[in-house]
């Protein structure tokens, strides 16, 4: 019996020695004893074009510094933020990474992003407006990224073969709600009912939906976050609802089982003919467009009474606050949104660039047809549009949504009334301290 | 009760049917073809999913979800070969290697730990057996999702971060209650008699163990080793967490590696890389499967 | 020392040692790699840790929360609610399919992998897309009904039909407890079915009389862990429905994971987890006790 025992205590042994030895194989991160040598790490999520350009760019930013070495942590979307947070809890997160700074960002901790501004880079080529709307979202007003794109938020896709079919015009890019309230009844009348003309932006939709808010801020010239402190907010939601309930109503939006379960590629209402038009951001046209046999065309998002905040920053560049090389880290980030050679490599990829000088150098070497499409409705904007930046700084915002949509799918399939669903928003607010 | 002590065929048609009338012979021909309408009929909503995948990666991109049939209307050729080398420096060669990688030594590190630790939890007396067990099935019952930071700061500590070393070791170790406890199960259906039996001819515990349990228990390890394998082979948030570059992606995270929330994908591509990351499980499980059927029967035990 | 053990006493000693020995690997595995980080989520529950360093101890907080929040009460109950329709259900369904499996018939490897297949695609998108093909409005369901004069509705977007969708995955895909079935019934010994059937005993009564009885160590291990992982209910949940519509499917886990990982209240959500357990811990405990009653082991310790 002894025997037996020590037998087993020696595979033990045994497994503890590979334990102790296992990280040699696999082969972990590869440190160079070189005395000058610098590595920093880079993460972003994508697609393969963005890979493949985001790996020419840092090839290009070694052969000009080949005392820097980058290593690429890239991945695709799904998980992507998981990822980033558990390290940022582990302080082990990247010296340089892809990210946002509202919405799903803000769980990322604040104090592991550095300020932009402590290190030696041009600012000099980005919007103010952008620049003030990041910054506007860290508690302490520092600038946590450099804006990759100019995101036009609400942008509105429009089926421009459905159109076509039913002998409808396109709308002139001055259009209002209003206008695109008659174009979407139109549609579905004309259909005979079988396509609808726009997607409920009301109705809870799981993604989140940027027609809705820039809908809110163009018709009540506020988004609606701070609830508790505004008195108007009851008003305005009932407006809200309503404007999109009659529409829901006459079947020219979505009904609720198509608006719920909406997403925003290849199960978008666009793609599969429910609906003829749906917003989105600029930079997504692309991904559309890829799904779909029909002739998509791109909108500027319609108008209201006050400006909306259609040019906002999207996702931005960001440093990690634990980077030991401040110097390095500046000298690739400043390469990557300002050096006109990777601006060129990485093109529309995120759509439209935040860098000015960017734009007018793609613009120089020629665009595609998907870019024409792209540049035409944001140079629309910046030209007849005043834009606004607004961020949602409050740290329950992501669960409010989540209880907010779910009122609001309640109210799309007919199960409470307009009233109750504001006061049950409202009652939410208040539980989250908002 | 006793277990069969001489080797028998498998279960022959021709043994049931030599003890049956001509009537009863056209009633079990006519359950037959019912059983097998019935299987068949099932079988198709089963294999959907995987026929519309495989048809898709023959479809040109915007066909694919815009149109609701099965069968291309256009064939389209090149999402394969666009898949393979789709990431630069890397074709999906080497990505299917670290997945084989991680699933082989995953499965010899479950079957070693698990059968040990489940022959003691089935065979044996001794204390605080009863307090190791229910914290063995405790420890399934926390979601991963709240023990993915803890566990990452653990394996930043020791320095596996971006190696195969968090996916693989702790297999070694146990750390799949599931299989203890299934392993566990299955023994307890073996009868106790053949232990006392082979003790009373003087065969030890770890004898008696290789020799005798671990080939009965052939139909249980196949399972153990069949999940093992297919859950790291599926395995997404772990290789998400653990590794980072590139180079030691296993297949589900190159598979992510096409998905973008905002760009274009290239979904034809994807699928047909998708196909090629199912097609090897679905081949070796038509093949492994004999160890099914012959399982208990074949094996056959000397009294 | 040794002579005042009786040679009993020492037996039982020698094989305690033993069964340590066969227990080290795991019990090493269980310090190393389980108890901490364990130990590291009870120790968020009762802080307010969101990621950032500083955080404080909030005491029972997150627990009273848990069983006084909306949002947390609503998943509870849908959780259960999944939980109750689909683990007899799959278990049926598996178990069913084990039985028509295992007699010999031609091509029996071909449905065998077949019927696994649905287990071997596992949830993604493409699951996802063909759920959505056959229950949504213009989907295959709606259009075979359709034939018989009935109007169909798109059954994953509805909110009274959308758990029951979930359900129907979960049972469509029973695979691994078919596979953990079929490799109970080959150890079930053949000669008791012959004797049976020279006895007269019909189909029914050699299912309930032999196979139920020998099997029930295994029908006992799927019916826990189909407990355990139908409380645990999520990825289905995140691609197809997201939670929705209207929180319908906002299951516990999901519910844990967009409070630690979306809203980034991980203390919160530690609690959550806590919270969890033991609601399973009670269900397998019940199931424990009861088991006495209905499994048959061949060991004749405990």
């Amino acid at each position: 019996m002894r025997k037996q025992s020590t037998w087993i205590g020696v595979i033990a042994i045994a497994m503890l020695v590979l334990m102790t030895v296992a990280p040699a194989f696999g082969a972990g991160r590869q440190e160079q004893a070189a005395a000058e040598q610098i590595t920093l790490r880079m993460s972003w999520w994508g697609g393969e074009t963005r890979h493949n350009a985001y790996l020419d760019m840092l090839d290009l930013f070694m052969e000009q510094n080949p005392n820097i070495r980058v290593e690429a942590e890239f991945s695709g979307w799904d998980g992507y933020i998981d990822r980033l947070r558990t390290q940022m809890a582990a302080n082990n997160q990247p010296d340089v990474y892809i990210a946002g700074h509202e919405g799903p960002w803000m769980v990322l901790p604040w104090s592991a992003r550095a300020d932009i501004r402590d290190f030696d880079i041009d600012l000099s080529a980005f919007s103010q407006v952008q620049i003030e709307e990041i910054m506007d979202a860290d508690p302490d007003n520092r600038l946590i990224g450099i804006p990759v794109s100019e995101s036009v938020r609400a942008a509105y896709l429009v089926n421009a073969t459905v159109f076509e079919e039913l002998g409808i015009a396109l709308p002139s890019r001055d259009w209002t709600w209003d206008d695109m309230a008659a174009l979407a009844q139109e549609v579905y009348d004309r259909s005979g009912g079988a396509v609808h003309g726009v997607l409920d932006e009301s109705a809870g939709i799981p993604y989140g939906s940027f027609g809705r808010r820039s809908f809110d801020i163009a018709i009540h010239g506020s988004p609606q976050t701070s609830l508790s402190g505004h008195e108007h907010s009851a008003e305005q939601l009932t407006r809200t609802y309503e404007w999109w309930g009659a529409l829901r109503a006459s079947g020219a939006a979505t009904p609720a089982e198509v608006s719920v379960q909406a997403d925003d590629g290849a199960n978008s209402p666009i793609v599969n003919r429910e609906a003829a038009m749906m917003s989105t951001a600029l930079g997504s046209f692309a991904r559309f467009q890829a799904n779909t046999p029909d002739n998509l065309v791109l909108m500027p998002p319609p108008a209201g009474e006050y400006p909306s905040d259609e040019l906002s920053a999207g996702i931005s560049t960001q440093i990690s606050s634990q980077t030991r090389h401040p110097e390095a880290v500046a000298l690739l980030v400043d390469f990557l949104r300002n050096d006109r050679e990777a601006g060129l490599i990485y093109g529309t990829e995120n759509g439209i660039p935040a860098n000015a000088n960017f734009r007018e150098a793609l613009i120089e070497r020629g665009l595609s047809a998907d870019e024409e499409i792209q540049f035409g409705v944001h140079n629309w904007i910046v030209n007849n549009r005043e834009s606004v930046g607004f961020v949602f700084p409050h740290p329950s915002t992501s669960e409010f949504r989540t209880l907010q949509y779910a009122e609001e799918q309640a109210l799309a399939f007919g199960r409470q009334s307009v009233q109750q669903t504001v006061q049950n928003i409202l009652r939410h607010a208040r539980d989250l301290g908002m | 009760m006793t277990v069969s002590t001489e080797v028998r065929p498998t279960i022959g048609r021709q043994g049931l049917f030599s003890r049956m009338s001509d009537s009863a012979k056209t009633r079990t021909y006519i359950s037959a073809g019912v059983r097998h309408l019935f299987l068949a009929a099932f079988g198709i909503i089963m294999v959907y999913p995987l026929l519309w995948l495989v048809f898709s990666t023959f479809k040109p991109n915007v066909e694919i979800f815009s149109s609701a049939s099965l069968l291309p209307q256009t064939w389209e050729f090149s999402h394969w070969r666009q898949g393979w080398s789709a990431i630069r420096g890397h074709t999906f060669g080497t990505f299917f290697l670290n997945s084989a990688v991680i699933s082989g030594l995953s499965i010899v590190g479950t079957l070693i730990s698990c059968s040990l630790a489940a022959y003691a939890f089935s065979r044996f007396r001794f204390p605080l057996k009863r307090v190791w067990f229910s914290i063995l099935l405790v420890t399934m019952m926390l979601p991963s999702q709240v023990l993915m930071v803890p566990r990452y700061i653990l394996f930043v500590n020791l320095g596996w971060i971006d190696s195969f070393a968090p996916l693989t070791v702790p297999n070694f170790f146990g750390s799949s209650a599931f299989f203890i406890f299934l392993i566990t199960q299955f023994i307890r259906g073996i009868p106790y008699d053949l232990d006392e039996s082979s003790f009373i001819d003087g065969c030890s515990r770890v004898r008696f163990l290789w020799s005798i349990l671990l080939p009965l228990m052939r139909p249980a390890l196949f399972t153990a080793a069949l999940f093992t394998f297919m859950w790291t082979w599926q395995d997404f948030m772990g290789p998400l967490i653990y590794i980072t570059s590139v180079r030691l992606y296993p297949m589900p995270l190159a598979l992510n590696l096409f998905v973008d929330a905002q760009a274009a994908v290239n979904w034809g591509a994807l699928h047909s890389m998708m196909v090629f990351s199912i097609a090897p499980i679905i081949i070796l499980f038509f093949f492994a499967q004999r160890y099914f059927v012959e399982g208990i029967v074949t094996t056959g035990m000397k009294g | 020392m040794k002579s005042r053990l009786s040679p009993w006493q020492r037996k039982r000693l020698s094989e305690a040692g033993t069964a340590y020995g066969f227990l080290s690997l795991w019990l090493i595995g269980l310090f190393t790699f389980t108890l901490w980080p364990f130990a590291h989520s009870i120790h968020l529950a009762f802080t307010n840790y969101s990621f950032d360093p500083t955080y404080e101890y909030v005491g029972f907080a997150n627990f009273i929360r848990g069983f006084t929040d909306g949002l947390s009460l609503t998943s509870m109950n849908v959780t259960a609610r999944f939980a109750i329709v689909s683990v007899p259900l799959r278990l049926a369904v598996a178990l069913f399919v084990a039985v028509l499996l295992n007699k010999g018939i031609r091509g029996l490897g071909i449905y065998r992998t077949v019927y696994y297949i649905p287990s071997l695609v596992g949830s993604g998108v493409a699951v996802a897309i063909m759920w959505r093909r056959i229950f949504g409005r213009r989907g295959l369901f709606n259009n075979v009904i359709a034939l018989f004069g009935l109007q169909g509705q798109d059954w994953i977007a509805n909110p009274d039909t959308a758990r029951f969708m979930l359900v129907l995955l979960s049972a469509w895909q029973f695979g691994s407890a078919m596979l953990i079935f079929l490799a109970a019934l080959k150890q079930v010994p053949q000669e008791m079915y012959e004797s049976a059937e020279i006895d007269g005993a019909g189909v029914v009564r050699q299912f309930f009389g032999i196979t139920v009885p020998l099997i029930s160590p295994v029908i006992f291990f799927n019916l826990t862990m189909n407990i355990i992982n139908a409380f645990q209910v999520f990825t289905q949940a995140k691609i197809i429905t997201n939670g929705g519509p209207m929180n319908e499917t906002m299951f516990m886990v999901l519910n844990i994971y967009n409070q630690a990982f979306r809203f980034g209240n991980m203390g919160y959500a530690s609690a959550l987890s806590w919270i969890l357990l033991l609601i399973i811990a009670t269900f397998t405990a019940i199931n424990f006790v009861s088991s006495r009653y209905w499994v048959y082991y061949e060991t004749r310790m405990k």
